[in-house]
């Protein structure tokens, strides 16, 4: 029930294209105050996710080279990066994709686009961070 | 907290009220299982702990009953059958829990402490507020390591709070959770033992510097109404942003927005490019196709555009364009379902780009730093349009003739067959379908289609057009799970905008559907509101649902007798002017119903000086009357007032009932 003084919280977000990892990260930054580093590949995320160890990484489906959920089994493979959270962010969400991606281990998967508002409040509910 | 034992033996009896009284918990005891039920559907318990070879109504009779009644308190089962199919049919009756006698008691105590903690809003093993900390199994209350010295009331009261940090208790409520009936005394002791236990929060002492609420503070009073546990101040609480923190990010998106313009212009007409060679020589792109030759090969160009389009499908919604992420949505699924795109469908993609445009130049024209006018505020919620599916003989034009008065507040995917329907539904739900009957003969494969969409998560809502249906196939669409029938004039036409108003009518129904119960802890009593007005109704939830009350809310009154019986509430709040049956007559429908008759009733009138409707209101059998606009402390006073008389009188009948049952026994 007590909330202690904590370092705010950091997130690792990754996209393709780089006005929505600007979007997704000033959003984030603004309203949670949660710090954001970001990657334009799966490659880039891997080695960034081993190396800052982010309290949690969210992550685009359809992206050119290595796909979304081809990144998430590289990160799964990893004892650096296997314990990290996940969460899915999609243009192309059906709610059978929702139970296969959780079967995987992935923990959420948030619909694009979104409210740059709500995303902050998204990520916490799917994360048990409320 | 308040525990039932059911239980014929006296031995075991004896026992159990000695381990759980010495816990601190209240403990009320019934015999047979017919006298439990008496007092369960009468009194709120924390948790139940039940034999199951019981007089008059075994343990699993009693179990299974507790939870049709959509009770859910924790059932422990305490018994001699130790048989794993025993366990299982206990279990599968509804018991969270299964002790085989004879029990050990440090056992059955951190069972029990289990239960207690898995209807909480709170889970953890200790309990804590700031740096006071509440430890149940040894019932000790400390303040930073140092141990407060409390009575076992002033410990129940703590734990209760600590327990439903959210929730507002009554002094009648207090009594139900820490007494035992037979020993309840009257509110003014609650009001003292809260006192002693203030008395010697307040009394600790804590180093002056300290920011934190003095554990003094704890409790809080809710003048009038009741006691609650005061909410910590969070170190950084932006939940909810401010409207400063809207406005900058509103500024900080336009300017990103000014940044991308140019990708995003490219993005659309690469989109553009596919198009025009597509229209100019489908040829030269299918003999560029890629892929293993099982035709569904596509160019390297359709799997560019394929992939610009599913980027401004999920971006141009941030911006503040959900017509954009629209039309974006409709070229990426004929993108990405036709190697071979139709005529049709190009003709679709080159409305789709249109559209495009005409957003991204919008878009363009704002001005970083300036304040969004306010159609181009940053939406709160729905950034993608709700999806509507036509499934028509000649769907594309049904979608020329709706679209006028869709307002661009829908997207529109059309399908000719089933067959084709079933696709798209599998693909991309749509949020309400339109559905001619004619597109196939009205048979198993249309029942198996409407049954699959009830079967969708959420249910898809849809609207039938029912030209050639004869009754039995209309019970048979009844029976499946169609929201919604319409008839179409003798004509065989239907005005648009009748049917643009079905389909947002079906929509809101499937949103209904679509918000849960709001169920909160303490199991307090359901309550189902009914007004159309949504804002009355979010009210009604925040105002209430603090009190630990299940709400329902129905905005749609011609759904009331459903959701009655879904829901089996026990108190209406009804709002008096609604559309098609208003609360009076629901009133009245309520009273001559012999299940419903005794449900408390309170009406939401506008006009609390119009004696004649205040007096239609009673006289149709409404037990209070609350005028709008609501004011908030006066109508859960109203409630919770109205709850405990109903309660007292069912407590006096099950007293009652259960002394002419002694009597009877004696006898």
């Amino acid at each position: 029930m007590m909330k202690s003084m904590t370092m705010p919280k950091r997130i690792l977000v990754v996209d393709n294209e780089a006005y929505i990892q600007e979007i997704t990260k000033i959003s984030l930054e603004l309203v949670a105050g949660w710090e954001i580093s970001t990657a334009s590949s799966g490659a880039e995320a891997i080695i960034k996710a081993a190396a800052e160890q982010p309290d949690a990484i969210l992550l685009d489906v359809m992206m050119p080279e290595m796909d979304g959920i081809e990144t998430f089994h590289h990160l799964q493979a990893q004892p650096k990066t296997q314990n990290i959270p996940v969460i899915l962010l999609t243009a192309q969400l059906r709610s059978a994709d929702q139970s296969h991606y959780k079967a995987l281990g992935i923990r959420d998967a948030i619909a694009k686009p979104f409210d740059p508002i709500l995303l902050a409040q998204a990520i916490r509910k799917s994360l048990g961070w409320v | 907290m308040k525990i039932l034992v059911v239980e014929d033996d006296q031995s075991i009896v004896e026992l159990l009220m000695t381990l759980l009284q010495g816990q601190s918990y209240a403990v009320e005891v019934s015999h047979d299982g017919e006298a439990a039920w008496y007092l369960i559907e009468a009194f709120d318990y924390d948790l139940i702990i039940l034999d199951i070879m019981l007089p008059q109504l075994n343990g699993i009779k009693l179990c299974q009953n507790i939870r049709s009644a959509g009770r859910s308190v924790p059932i422990l089962m305490l018994t001699g059958r130790d048989d794993y199919h025993d366990r299982a049919i206990g279990l599968d009756a509804g018991a969270d829990d299964y002790v085989v006698k004879p029990f050990h008691p440090e056992e059955l105590l951190a069972r029990v402490r289990a239960l207690l903690r898995r209807g909480d809003t709170n889970p953890q093993v200790l309990l804590s507020w700031g740096a006071l900390v509440l430890d149940p199994i040894n019932c000790q209350v400390t303040w930073s390591d140092q141990l407060v010295p409390l009575t076992p009331k002033e410990y129940g009261l703590a734990e209760l709070f600590l327990r439903y940090p959210k929730r507002v208790f009554s002094c009648s409520a207090i009594l139900d959770h820490l007494w035992a009936h037979e020993d309840a005394p009257g509110e003014e002791a609650v009001r003292t033992h809260i006192k002693g236990l203030r008395q010697k929060l307040k009394a600790i002492d804590r180093p002056r510097h300290a920011i934190a609420p003095h554990p003094g503070e704890m409790v809080e009073t809710v003048y009038g109404i009741g006691y609650r546990l005061r909410v910590l101040p969070i170190e950084t609480s932006i939940d909810i942003p401010i409207d400063r923190q809207k406005n900058q990010l509103e500024s900080m998106i336009q300017s990103i927005w000014q940044k991308s313009a140019g990708r995003i212009q490219a993005q659309v007409e690469t989109i553009e490019e596919w198009r025009k060679e597509w229209e100019i020589d489908p040829g030269l792109i299918s003999d560029a196709l890629i892929g293993d030759g099982s035709g569904t090969e596509t160019s390297a160009q359709q799997q560019l555009a394929l992939r610009e389009a599913h980027t401004l499908a999920g971006s141009l919604g941030t911006f503040g364009s959900p017509q954009g992420s629209a039309a974006a949505r409709r070229i990426e699924l004929i993108l990405r379902e036709n190697v071979m795109p139709s005529s049709a469908e190009l003709t679709e993609v080159k409305t789709a780009l249109e559209i495009l445009r005409s957003e991204v130049s919008r878009l363009s024209t704002m001005i970083p730093g300036d304040a969004m006018p306010p159609n181009h505020r940053l939406p709160n919620r729905n950034l993608a349009l709700p999806i509507l599916l036509i499934i028509n003989q000649d769907p594309l034009a049904l979608r020329s003739q709706l679209m006028p008065f869709m307002n661009d507040r829908w997207q529109i995917e059309v399908a000719a067959n089933l067959t084709d329907a079933e696709r798209i539904v599998k693909l991309d739900p749509p949020n309400v379908i339109v559905i001619d009957p004619d597109v196939s003969y009205w048979t198993d494969h249309s029942l198996a289609f409407l049954n699959n969409l009830a079967q969708q998560s959420p249910p898809i809502p849809v609207v039938i057009l029912t030209s050639h249906i004869d009754a039995l196939e209309r019970r048979s669409l009844i029976q499946s799970r169609a929201s919604l029938l319409l008839t179409r004039s003798a004509q065989g036409e239907l005005a648009p905008q009748q049917l643009v108003n079905a389909v947002q009518q079906a929509y809101d129904w499937g949103d209904f559907e679509r918000v849960e119960t709001t169920r909160t802890e303490g199991g307090g009593a359901r309550i189902l509101v009914v007004d159309d007005d949504p804002m009355i109704l979010m009210l009604a939830q925040e105002l209430l649902a603090p009190w630990g009350f299940e709400i329902t809310t129905l905005v749609e009154p011609r759904q009331f007798w459903q959701v009655m019986e879904a829901v089996q509430p026990q108190l209406l709040l009804l709002d008096v002017v609604m559309p098609e049956v208003d609360g009076i007559e629901l009133c009245r429908q309520v009273r001559t119903d012999a299940h419903w008759s005794e449900l408390p009733i309170v009406v939401l009138t506008s006009a609390h000086k119009d004696t004649e409707l205040v007096n239609q209101v009673f006289s149709a059998g409404a037990d209070d009357c609350v005028s709008k606009p609501i004011i908030g402390p006066e109508l859960v006073t109203r409630i919770v007032n109205r709850l405990e008389r109903t309660k007292r009188l069912q407590r006096a009948c099950t007293i009652d009932r259960s002394a002419d049952r002694s009597a009877n026994r004696a006898n």
